[in-house]
């Protein structure tokens, strides 16, 4: 996770340099404030992986990593099949078709995409 | 994995994928099977085929295009129909096509290449795909609005956009699609880059992995800092036209130039988004068939991130005449990526020299993909001059420079993926003859269609105009490219028989058709349902390549006793 990390640092100080220079220069708002927002956000995760990849130590890291390693470890269930993402889509189309056709297709369209949110949480629980 | 909320969701992750999954309960086949799957197998295939077909879409409008062009006057379209037309053939190839085709490429290949049973979210992933299509369908559909599609250019720049410019709903709905589609991306490239962090097999270290996954991330990276603001400056048009802003608007105090800002931040890291995938697809396949390892690994990592950081600081290169932007600035930071850029060459010309090459249909499409891009980026960096682009702005020298850059090379390097892992994806062989055929039409008809258009540009046809007039001398010119434009519809018609006939032939493919060094090729074609029954130890970015040859040693060795 150290690549990781270093990735987002060097992207966040990149975009600082950049910024730092570009606000300079130019004095252009926009711009400023969109690479601003390119140095925190990538910083925000940095600062995150920093903290809690400390305590990480991954086998997919250890150059002598042997794939039997990996061996009965629950990583979690993955869900064969499910429909909810499909509903929450559906619902959520409907709902920006409402923005431009009007206010009861975008309501219908919450309500869709608000019971597939509940399936899925669900699905996840049971 | 799809467990809870938070926190627990990724300490969930972090944990060891199991060799052999616990078995899961599938359900009967048919179409629900395809509407409720989470296999990211299925989903990259549902991916690659939606985009295959908006991408048949996108061609068909450009024909329609080139049709008109043809001669002077206008034939069969109406310059409103022309107008619509270019909108949402630029949005189709851009939002619908290229972009997702990388993603879909990659949510197949991704996890087999580290050796991961699945996506880190399965769940999630099946959702992009759904809102991609949505996204799709609800831009296409639009032209059977009232009014009909967006006719505001892929850019749908203010006040073209604005309320008075397009009062109908086709800009809505074209804002609407491109937010879905762009949600969607955003989604897949979170779960892209999880995916490769922490479902990696053990001995898959960070530079161990193959230069695709590499790509991809980067290319999540860039997807996750670019995608927000233009879904910000979609929004406020939506506001601007509907709920009584003026965001944009200068008449109320509302700036023009903020929309391009927006878009441009957006629109210029996007085309790495599109370009970036199949450098990485390329990057694979060379090694392959030129019987060597990779040239200059780490420098090829570095060089994308290279290109990843400075795209995000060149936006404004696309708004030189604006008058509005600090020109020398963004010109120079747009030469400097010719600097990454060029290690590449540097990487794939390395690797094939003293090769063994074999000239395969995928490696034949690699080759066109890079003759076709040395020559998008090389207007690319004159365009990055001020001065140039001041003469040209606007013209057809900036359409054939991004469609060698888009289509020469994008397009190119989708194919050359196409043709490597079709086999996996499918265990059928294609027709090397057929591919090799496909080939030729597409290069030959790409370039006849494209190359002309420098000098139209040169001599002042400007872009996005159905009609011309006669006495200017463009004409023959506009002839050669409509001619260029059959010849490739041609190739992509044999491309689709050439499918259809693998699939209809049923020659079975072998798990390793082209001795492949990177992990997809160890496991079966297709390969089952999470991946793998067994995988060789990884010692470096080529686990395969050390495994056939432990095996031959211990052969010669068996021969010497
Ligand atoms: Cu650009």
């Amino acid at each position: 996770m150290r690549t990781a990390t270093k990735m987002f640092a060097f992207s966040a100080f990149f975009s600082l340099g950049v910024g730092t220079i570009y606000w300079l220069l130019s004095h252009e708002r926009a711009g400023a404030v969109l690479l601003l927002f390119m140095f925190l956000a990538p910083l925000f995760i940095a600062c995150y992986l920093l903290l809690r990849a400390r305590r990480l130590r991954l086998p997919e890291d250890d150059a002598e990593g042997r794939p039997g390693e990996g061996a009965g470890v629950d990583i979690g269930r993955f869900h064969a099949a499910s429909l909810w993402p499909f509903v929450t889509a559906l619902g959520a189309s409907l709902a920006v078709l409402g923005a431009v056709y009007g206010r009861w297709l975008a309501l219908a369209g919450g309500t869709v995409m608000a019971a597939a949110v509940v399936g899925l949480m669900r699905e996840s629980r049971g | 994995m799809d467990r809870g909320t938070g926190g627990r969701v990724v300490s969930v992750t972090l944990e060891r994928p199991p060799p052999t999954p616990p078995p899961l309960r599938a359900r009967s086949g048919g179409i629900l099977e395809w509407i409720t799957t989470t296999d990211h197998k299925k989903i990259g295939l549902l991916y690659i085929g939606t985009t295959f077909l908006f991408f048949l879409a996108g061609g068909l409008m450009a024909l329609l295009m080139r049709i008109e062009l043809a001669e002077p006057g206008l034939q069969v379209l109406t310059k409103n129909a022309y107008n619509q037309l270019f909108t949402i053939h630029g949005t189709t190839m851009v939002f619908l096509f290229i972009a997702p085709m990388g993603l879909g490429l990659a949510n197949y290949f991704v996890p087999l290449q580290i050796g991961a049973p699945d996506m880190a979210f399965p769940r999630l992933n099946a959702l992009s795909y759904w809102l991609f299509l949505a996204g799709g369908a609800t831009i296409l559909l639009s032209f059977f609005a009232s009014g009909g599609a967006s006719a505001a250019g892929w850019t749908a720049y203010y006040p073209l956009s604005g309320p008075q410019g397009s009062p109908g709903p086709g800009v809505d709905l074209w804002i609407m699609g491109v937010l879905l589609a762009s949600a969607s991306s955003v989604m897949t490239a979170v779960n892209l880059m999880v995916t490769a962090f922490l479902l990696r097999a053990p001995g898959m270290t960070m530079w161990r992995l193959p230069l695709f996954v590499w790509n991809m991330i980067i290319t999540s990276l860039m997807i996750l800092v670019s995608f927000p603001p233009i879904t910000a400056g979609l929004s406020l048009l939506f506001i601007d036209r509907h709920l009584g802003g003026h965001f944009f608007d200068p008449a109320s105090g509302g700036s023009v130039v903020l929309y391009q800002h927006l878009f441009w931040w957006f629109g210029h890291p996007e085309v790495y988004i599109m370009i970036l995938p199949f450098f990485g697809i390329v990057t694979d396949i060379i090694p392959v068939f030129s019987r060597k390892p990779v040239f200059g690994y780490l420098g090829f990592v570095f060089a994308s991130l290279a290109i990843a950081g400075l795209s995000m600081s060149v936006w404004a290169h696309h708004m030189f005449t604006t008058g509005a932007v600090l020109n020398p600035f963004f010109s120079m930071m747009s030469f400097l990526i010719a600097v990454p850029t060029g290690i590449k060459f540097f990487n794939w010309i390395g690797t094939m020299w003293g090769g063994q090459i074999r000239f395969d249909t995928p490696m034949l499409w690699c080759l066109g993909f890079m003759l076709n891009f040395l020559l998008g980026g090389i207007t690319g960096v004159m365009v990055a001059s001020p001065p140039i682009d001041f003469a040209v702005h606007d013209t057809y020298f900036v359409v054939a420079h991004f469609h060698y850059v888009l289509a020469g090379g994008s397009l190119f390097g989708i194919f050359a993926g196409l043709y490597y892992w079709f086999p996996k994806m499918t265990g059928f062989r294609l027709s090397e003859r057929t591919g090799k055929a496909v080939f030729v039409l597409v290069f030959v008809g790409f370039n006849l269609s494209f190359f002309g258009m420098h000098l139209l540009g040169l001599r002042g046809m400007q872009r996005r105009i159905a009609d011309y007039p006669a006495d200017v001398g463009w004409t023959w010119l506009n002839q050669i490219a409509t001619l260029g434009t059959v010849i490739m519809g041609i190739g992509v018609v044999l491309f689709a028989w050439n499918v259809l006939e693998a699939f209809r032939g049923r020659r079975p493919a072998g798990d390793d058709p082209w001795e492949g060094y990177t992990l997809e090729w160890s496991t079966t074609s297709p390969p089952p349902e999470h991946n793998f029954t067994w995988l060789p130890p990884i010692r470096s970015e080529r686990p395969l390549f050390d495994w056939r040859q432990r095996d031959k040693d211990m052969g010669a060795e068996e021969v010497r006793k």
